[in-house]
């Protein structure tokens, strides 16, 4: 046998000079800094370590200097630049940019039982059909979502109320699905609903197309009756009996639930989430409210600051954590969204933390009347005279069109965190995004000013905390949380 | 000149001097943008150019104290330290992120047409 040994260099010392890698930073602690490549890796080291890394005084045969070469946020002659890996990395983070829209929001009507205070419609009364969307611009609405590229598309059925409007859900699915067949696409159809007016026979047919539902639960009915007032004063009860239902007849997992953040719900985090573990529920977004709609009309009495919904946030994920622990599966959907983009190479499908924006990208909205908006933010806008984030009407306009016009290029401009002022540098900028729409709408153009803007301020301080976790590395807590990216048990758990 | 140095303007500002041969009007302007969340923050020159003179005056004067102007001096600062690594990082590595986003792209066949449905309306 012929054994070849590699030359003495081989064995020699690595080469003392390195080059930089692109990496942005910050400080995260009094004594650490975070360090965030190109593609989203992250490092946790001693304060003083970036300067020391760009003066060249970083000692070459320590760990953590090879951890940064692993991290691909240095080279050296031993760990080269690997073009082919980082393009690889960075094309993967943004994977959600493939197939382009696939989230199609159609607004079927505007009638609705219920007066929810944070609401984004116009809310009409309950037999106003005007505000129906008519057969024609269903139609031609269904073609435009058609002429999206992907092969994997999502139809999300809203209101208003659209269990008012049953004829138009069963017309509207018959139609979705005859054209997505005839394409070879594949569709998923939601319907979302305050499941107030839910009967035998609409839940047999919801069974029998396959459709899910998705619901609003806000917390214990004190707070749920009062951000969700209806005739009767009993949304909470028809919600959870329709929960109840839904899961008996669609399944566990054809049901979900959404709570939306008001004021009242600031002082109550443990007693919301207490709730979703009454109901059996197994997943919470806690997620703030939108400056849209009827929450900017009622802005004065249903306002709040940041800092308030960051310690919201925080005792929420605290008491999750610990139910968790103590053997309760719950999932904080938005922690994990972060975490997702945070632990592994992957982005989310999340369309209000993306870059480029998930506004008209990755989610069209369709209106009653064939008025097609970026997002629900952008249609509530509208309904309050503003029509900036409308860009176009159905019996008008192709999606090329649509895709063309001046809104929809005015937001593209303001559309990429990564080259927008204050997150072009940020470390933050892989696992945030961008949100024109809610600059447009609170600060009065797409691209905003980051050291005001609520969006950067909430999401800034979610991740720090977030990665002041990380850095803490409780064996128990992460996980935890790994147990929610991978959506799979934690077998640490307690039982 | 000493890099940095401050003056009080009053109860409600401050200015600070900073040495142009030692930090980068684009340093100075990018960590002077997180400033401006809480105060107006003006750029002059100084009469023999060596200086660049950063004006802050607080959008909320009564909440103003001695204390917090001490602070905004400290912290500008160290901003201006962090921008200026940032700028000689982007510098050192912008070549191989345009190589990175362009290699990333041009093998996605995101920049292909496609468009295999008719647009007609």
């Amino acid at each position: 046998m012929n054994r070849r040994f590699l030359p003495p260099e081989a064995f020699g010392l690595p080469d003392a000079s390195y080059s930089l890698l692109p990496f942005r930073f910050r400080r995260l602690t009094a004594d650490r800094e975070l360090l965030v490549s190109e593609c989203g890796e992250y490092q946790i080291v001693p304060r003083g370590t970036v300067r020391a890394l760009v003066e060249r005084r970083l000692d070459t045969q320590s760990a953590l200097y090879s951890d940064l070469c692993a991290k691909q946020i240095i080279a050296d002659g031993q760990h080269g630049t690997d073009l082919e890996l980082l393009a690889t990395k960075y094309r993967t983070k943004r994977e959600f940019m493939w197939g382009s829209t696939r989230l199609h929001i159609f607004v079927i009507t505007l009638r609705c039982d219920h007066s929810c205070v944070y609401c984004q419609v116009s809310r009409q009364s309950t037999n106003a059909d005007r505000f129906d969307m008519s057969a024609a611009t269903a139609e031609r609405a269904l073609d435009v979502m058609m002429q999206s590229p992907g092969s994997d598309l999502t139809l999300e059925i809203q209101g208003g109320e659209a269990t008012l409007a049953v004829s138009l859900v069963q017309q509207l699915v018959s139609n979705a699905k005859s054209k997505a067949a005839a394409l070879g696409k594949h569709l998923n159809i939601v319907l979302t609903s305050n499941l107030a007016h839910l009967t035998d026979e609409l839940l047999e047919y919801l069974r029998s197309e396959g459709i899910k539902v998705s619901t609003s639960l806000d917390g214990p009915a004190f707070i749920h009756n009062r951000n969700r007032p209806r005739p009767g004063g009993n949304a909470y009860e028809l919600a959870v009996e329709g929960i109840r239902r839904c899961r008996e007849v669609l399944g566990e997992n054809q049901v979900s639930a959404l709570m939306t953040t008001t004021l009242i719900s600031l002082e109550h985090p443990c007693e919301i989430i207490d709730e979703y573990v009454r109901q059996s529920l197994h997943s919470i977004f806690l997620r703030p409210i939108s400056p849209y709609g009827f929450a900017v009309r009622t802005r004065r009495k249903f306002g709040y600051e940041t800092a308030r919904f960051l310690e919201f946030y925080k005792t929420g994920l605290h008491h999750i954590i610990d139910l968790n622990r103590r053997g309760y599966r719950l999932v904080e959907v938005y922690t994990k969204l972060l975490l997702t983009k945070i632990l592994t190479p992957y982005g989310t499908g999340y369309v209000d933390l993306q870059s480029p924006a998930g506004a008209g990208f990755g989610a069209l909205v369709y209106n009653y009347n064939g008025d097609v908006y970026v997002s629900d933010e952008g249609r509530m806008l509208a309904e309050m005279g503003d029509f900036g984030m409308r860009i176009g009407n159905v019996h008008a306009d192709s999606r090329r069109d649509l895709l063309r016009s001046p809104q929809f290029l005015n937001m593209v401009e303001a559309w990429c965190n990564e080259g927008l002022p204050g997150c072009s540098d940020c470390a933050f900028q892989p696992f945030c995004g961008a949100d024109p729409t809610f600059h447009y709408a609170t600060q009065g153009d797409c691209i905003g000013h980051r050291p005001t803007s609520g969006f950067c301020e909430r999401n800034m301080s979610v991740l720090s905390y977030l990665f002041e976790l990380i850095a803490q590395d409780n064996p128990e807590t992460m996980g935890i949380l790994w147990s929610w990216i991978a959506d799979r048990p934690d077998t640490g758990s307690k039982q | 000149m000493a890099p940095i140095t401050v003056g009080s303007e009053g109860k409600c500002a401050i200015t600070v001097r900073l040495d142009r041969r030692q930090f980068s009007r684009r340093a100075l302007t990018r960590a002077a943008y997180w400033f401006s969340k809480d105060w107006f923050v003006e750029f002059s020159p100084e009469e023999d150019d060596t200086a660049i003179v950063v004006n802050f005056r607080a959008k909320e004067p009564t909440q103003t104290t001695a204390e917090i102007l001490a602070m905004l001096s400290a912290e500008f600062h160290n901003a201006v330290l962090d921008a200026e690594l940032r700028c000689q990082i982007e510098e050192e590595t912008a070549n191989v992120r345009e190589l990175i986003l362009a290699k990333a792209f041009s093998e996605a066949g995101v920049l292909e047409v496609e468009n295999p449905i008719p647009d007609g309306v």
